[in-house]
């Protein structure tokens, strides 16, 4: 159930949420906690209604990675609306967090490329009406990363934001409807912009997994700590060296966990690698 | 190709950041203060940041030129190196920077007259010293942005008791088609044999290339070093040894080779973990490897069976005052 597709969704509001929840198919997940959170019954994919500001930010995140029990695989987006003076209704990437009250400043990592464009974010405590064309104004932005940049993979936490508001398009105007606009208009960017995010999370995935054979003999043997964390290593090296032999048939004979080791080990030792 | 650059805030107006960023287009510039904001960030990944690599351009303030590390020199009692840059545009699966740095990014640093301030005060002792650039990065592979070789190297014509070893893969020959040969220069190539390298030296120019390079220089009148270094164990070694010996020497004129040196594969401990656990398929990290107190290695016998090996074959076409052995990692 932990295996990518592993994403963690935050979002303030309801209304932005709402596509997000009919795209993934998430469902209502009872818990007796302060959030709501929605979740998928297919993938490893949640979604937390944090609520506004900042700091509710930063508290639903840590929340929703308890209960989630996220991976270091595990995507992390803030996806919300956002005031700018300019893009009404485009969606950014975000790559410069500054959090107002304490000029904090956070970099989010760029590691996808797509056809999202990047912008700069300022996070503040009350709603602003005076646009900048130099930052987006949000009011959870710096809460978020701040605290999934401490629980996440830097390279896997996203924050996207869409142009809701500006002197042309009143703040107090906006409601559930042109939200839901909004987001249905930018649900495909943002589902492709994720389908990169998700290639690299199955990287990260992959990269922490022991050999599919590492179960299967640790079940069959007894191996101590040291003799286990010996095995993985060997196992990957065998299979590099050899991926057409059939493991099982090589140590039929070994009778016990270090015959296993020894057998592995002298494959190894005695075969040079074939560079070509 | 890059897509952003992060400037710290001190150096955005200096002559060099303006030069670089006129170089760029389309490019999104972001302001910093310090580049270990972006740099020295915790839970970044080294292997997905490499894919798409940010520069970013700094002031280094101190730490300009350091002693080289025990067991790494071509002949001078003193050896010292600097870098300019941190992170290189090739992926080597045995570059230590990865098991160094927690970022992929570039990091430039603009200010290389404090480079060149440090390189003269510890030139004023008057010793014979060699200088190593191209520790932390290669030296050559982003010239025509950086342009730090074309800055460095005329300083260095001036001091004749000292070496400039500039090492590289690249086969950028700018500026070194530009300007007179320096005698004390060294230009100085790594090497592996070539179905080795096509596998361990991911994005970086071929043997072949590497060699025609090589040659284009040594007839230009450079001197040029020949780094046999990580020595790579495998199936057919010594044959393809003697083919990268012979197809090298058969190019080049001994007169205008300045040293040859062999290094073997070395990783601290700690570093090879890390570099390992980066990677599911690498066939480099099967060894066979041994541990000592501080140290993944080749094991003994390997190490030394390849290093005088090599060396023998060189002896073959260059005197052995040209040879040298490079243990450090
Ligand atoms: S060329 Fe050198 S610095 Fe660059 S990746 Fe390869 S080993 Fe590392």
């Amino acid at each position: 159930m932990n295996s990518p597709p592993s994403i963690r969704w935050l979002v303030a509001l309801r209304a932005e949420a709402k596509e997000i929840i009919s795209q993934y198919e998430l469902k209502s997940f009872e818990h007796e906690g302060p959030y709501q959170i929605f979740k998928s019954k297919k993938y490893d994919i949640w979604l937390i209604i944090s609520g506004i500001g900042k700091v509710n930010a930063a508290a639903a995140s840590a929340y929703l990675f308890l209960k989630s029990k996220a991976t270091p695989w595990s995507i992390w987006i803030n996806f919300g609306i956002a005031g700018f003076e300019k893009n009404y209704g485009t969606i950014f990437k975000i790559d410069k967090i500054i959090s107002h009250s304490n000029n904090k400043t956070f970099f989010p990592s760029k590691v996808i490329k797509d056809k999202i464009e990047y912008a700069s974010l300022l996070t503040v405590d009350r709603a602003q009406e005076n646009y900048s064309k130099n930052y987006m104004y949000d009011m959870e932005g710096s809460g978020f990363f701040e605290t999934t940049s401490k629980i996440a993979s830097h390279d896997l936490i996203l924050v996207l934001k869409i142009v809701s508001d500006n002197s042309n398009n009143k703040v107090t105007s906006i409601n559930k409807d042109n939200i839901d606009c909004l987001v249905k208009k930018n649900i495909l960017a943002v589902k492709k912009c994720l389908k990169n995010l998700i290639d690299l999370s199955e990287e990260i995935y992959i990269s922490k997994q022991k050999p599919k054979s590492f179960y299967e003999l640790t079940s069959k043997y007894s191996f101590t700590f040291s003799q286990k964390i010996a095995l993985e290593d060997l196992l990957k090296k065998w299979q590099l060296l050899f991926p057409k032999r059939k493991l099982d048939v090589i140590i039929n004979d070994c009778k016990d966990s270090k015959s296993v080791i020894i057998r592995l080990k002298s494959d190894i030792d005695e075969t040079a690698i074939n560079w070509s | 190709m890059i897509d952003t650059i992060y400037i710290e805030k001190e150096i955005k107006k200096h002559p060099r950041t303006l030069e670089i960023l006129s170089k760029f287009r389309n490019v999104r510039t972001i302001a910093i203060d310090r580049y270990g904001e972006v740099f020295n960030r915790k839970n970044q990944n080294f292997r997905i940041q490499k894919k798409n690599p940010c520069l970013i351009l700094a002031k280094k303030h101190k730490g300009f030129v350091l002693p080289a590390p025990e067991g790494f020199g071509i002949g001078s009692s003193k050896n010292y190196y600097f870098s300019h840059m941190y992170n290189c545009i090739y992926d080597c699966s045995y570059c230590f920077l990865q098991g160094m740095y927690s970022s992929a990014n570039f990091v430039l640093f603009v200010n290389y007259e404090d480079f060149v301030l440090e390189i003269k005060k510890l030139i004023s002792k008057k010793e014979n010293i060699t200088f190593f650039s191209g520790y932390d990065c290669d030296s050559l592979a982003l010239e025509k942005i950086t342009g730090f070789a074309s800055y460095i190297l005329p300083i260095f014509k001036e001091y004749s008791n000292c070496i400039l070893e500039l090492r590289t893969k690249s086969n950028q020959i700018k500026p070194l088609d530009k300007i007179e040969p320096i005698k004390n220069c060294v230009i100085a190539f790594s090497l592996m044999p070539d179905k080795i390298s096509l596998a361990l030296d991911k994005k970086a120019p071929t043997i072949k290339r590497r060699i025609a390079t090589i040659k284009k220089l040594s007839a230009l009148g450079w001197k040029i070093g020949l780094r046999f270094d990580p020595l790579i164990f495998g199936d057919s070694w010594k044959d393809q040894y003697q083919d990268l010996h012979e197809n090298i020497f058969n190019v080049i004129n001994i007169s205008s080779i300045h040293s040859i040196s062999y290094g073997p594969l070395r990783f601290p401990i700690a570093m090879y973990k890390k570099i390992n656990s980066m990677y599911q398929n690498e066939k480099l990290f099967v060894g066979p490897f041994e541990q000592n107190q501080s140290e993944v290695l080749y094991k003994q016998e390997i190490e030394e069976e390849m290093t005088e090996y090599c060396k023998n074959l060189s002896l073959n076409f260059a005197p052995e005052s040209l040879i040298f052995n490079c243990k450090s990692n």
